[in-house]
């Protein structure tokens, strides 16, 4: 007698309806949830994963060079074993589920298929079959870690999307974060443990609690510190770099998020701030939209954009005005010139020293009558 | 009901005739059966567009269970397509007509549960197949009245107490 077909094989098709109504279910509400809480850019960069989404339409042929590792994927070492394995399987029988991407601007990132992936390019295939852009369960945490280590998101978004995860993640509030990092940071830099926490980044999550705990380091300060390395960040880095994002003035704020000014740029834009300019908040945020502009347009280094910030502070401020340990030392140099030396000298040389001499005085002279 | 069929393709919003009419002119009932054929047609869209839950029988036997994976699917296109909001769910697949005599009525009915699971739906206990459903619909009256005392009449009982807690938190 036959056997009985099974009847699980007559709902594949079911089930993937179901799968997939699901997943577009919790993505939107994802993207709701995401919408009212994060930047602008990223809910443009959502709205058009869920246009995607629903003009998904099943499988898709993507380009193997099209697709980027999954950093965060679990299993991080394969051997090469298990790919020839599946390589094998793969030149015989053909690719037998689809891989799974989720699509990132003109790339897709590999969320489930690594090896088939690797098989492919062991291979030298130019595609594979692929179903684009449904959702991990907990996409927030994963797409943040996405988000974050993402070179494409500027500085003060990701500053934004760290300072939101860590109200989360330690129950503090948006504004004692960066208070309490840099109090712990400049503390454990004058005890000379900054470098102990840095490595602490690439350790295993146990190791990571337990360094921070040997720091000596109070709850809040832990807390912290254990969510930043739990995100793969450098809690030094975060403080240098991102948190002084978060208290740009606001017209730079806006430079970034709709001029793709950078934040190392916008960082050396804030010295023109009416405090160091000496001058009104109006003038300063005049001067300082006007070298925005001049450094978005021409788009100047971050070392040009400085001194064009230094040409315009020595507009405002006039040079500080000190005691010069040059000067000092000409003058004793000079004393020491005794008669007893000057009359063994040269004519030719007392000729050139009075030349300098002379073209100084004019100088001095000229800069005193000022 | 034929006639019926061919009349609604034509008619405004032909899919909604049920559901429109259900609107303005309310029932004091506190939950409605719609028992649908076992074709999808507009008949069965205007069924689905009035529902607020969906409850589905299956029969442990290839045809039948083709014909429910096929529902699934579809249900979730005309829920989409008609726009509802929110998509009526389905409550529960109710394997039915079971008879434990059958090899491929125990084989089906073992194999269910994993189904169900993946296609996140309930799976209620099954209902027996008896001739006394026959005889109870042939005098026009449901099993627990024409014989109240028959064992078929219990399989029915998660099912009826199920509704009864959704209709209590307004869930239907």
């Amino acid at each position: 007698m036959a056997k009985l077909p099974k009847i699980s094989e007559r709902f594949t098709g079911a089930i993937q309806a179901t799968d997939q109504a699901q997943r577009i279910a919790e993505l939107q509400a994802e993207v709701e949830r995401l919408r009212v809480t994060q930047s602008p850019e990223l809910e443009e960069q959502i709205e058009e994963l869920r246009k995607q989404l629903l003009a998904e339409e099943g499988e898709l042929e993507i380009a193997v060079d099209e697709i980027d590792p999954n950093p965060y994927q679990p299993r991080q070492t394969l051997t090469s074993e298990s790919i020839q394995t599946i390589a094998r399987s793969m030149e015989k029988d053909g690719q037998i589920a689809p891989i799974i991407v989720i699509a990132q601007s003109d790339r897709y990132l590999l969320w489930d298929g690594q090896r088939r992936w690797s098989a492919a390019k062991l291979l030298g295939w130019k595609t594979l079959r692929a179903v684009k852009a449904l959702m991990p369960e907990d996409l927030h945490r994963k797409a943040l870690l996405t988000f974050i280590h993402h070179e494409d998101l500027n500085y003060l978004d990701k500053a934004e999307a760290i300072i939101k995860e860590l109200t989360t993640s330690t129950g503090m509030l948006a504004e004692e974060i960066p208070t309490v990092l840099s109090t712990v940071l400049r503390r454990l830099e004058r005890s000379g443990a900054a470098n102990q926490l840095t490595a602490l980044v690439t350790a295993t999550t146990e190791a990571q609690v337990q360094g921070v705990k040997s720091l000596g380091v109070s709850e809040n300060e832990e807390k912290i510190l254990l969510a930043l390395l739990d995100l793969a960040l450098n809690p030094a880095s975060v403080k240098a770099n991102l948190m002084p994002m978060l208290y740009l003035p606001k017209d730079l704020k806006a430079a970034i998020r709709e001029q793709e000014l950078k934040g190392a740029h916008a960082l050396a834009l804030t010295v023109l701030s009416a405090k160091t300019l000496k001058t009104s908040e109006r003038q300063a945020t005049k001067e300082r939209i006007e070298a925005t502009n001049q450094v978005i347009e021409q788009d100047l280094t971050v070392p040009k954009t400085r001194e064009l910030v230094a040409k315009i502070k020595a507009k405002y401020v006039k040079p500080e005005i000190s005691e010069s340990k040059e000067v000092t030392t000409v003058v004793r140099g000079v004393e020491k010139l005794s008669k007893s030396v000057i009359v063994s000298t040269s004519p030719e040389q007392l000729t050139e020293l009075r030349q300098i001499l002379q073209q100084k005085l004019l100088e001095i002279d000229e800069i005193l009558n000022q | 009901m034929a006639q019926v069929a061919n009349d609604l393709v034509i008619r405004r919003r032909g899919e909604y005739v049920l559901a429109d009419r259900l609107k303005s002119h309310p029932l004091r009932h506190d939950v409605i059966i719609l028992d649908c054929p076992a074709t999808i047609g507009i008949i069965c869209e205007n069924a689905i567009a009035a529902s607020t839950g969906l409850l589905v029988p299956i029969q442990l036997e290839m045809k039948s269970v083709s014909g429910v994976a096929d529902l699934v699917q579809w249900l979730i296109g005309i829920a989409d397509d008609l726009m509802l909001d929110p998509h009526p769910p389905i409550l529960g697949l109710i394997p039915s007509l079971y008879d434990n005599s059958r090899a491929i009525h125990r084989q089906y009915l073992q194999q269910l549960p994993e189904v169900a699971e993946q296609l996140r739906v309930k799976l209620y206990p099954q209902i027996r197949d008896s001739s006394e459903f026959k005889n109870s619909s042939a005098n026009g009256l449901p099993l627990q009245k024409y014989r109240p005392a028959h064992p078929a009449c219990k399989d029915f009982k998660t099912i009826a107490d199920d509704i009864v807690t959704l209709v209590r938190k307004g869930k239907l």
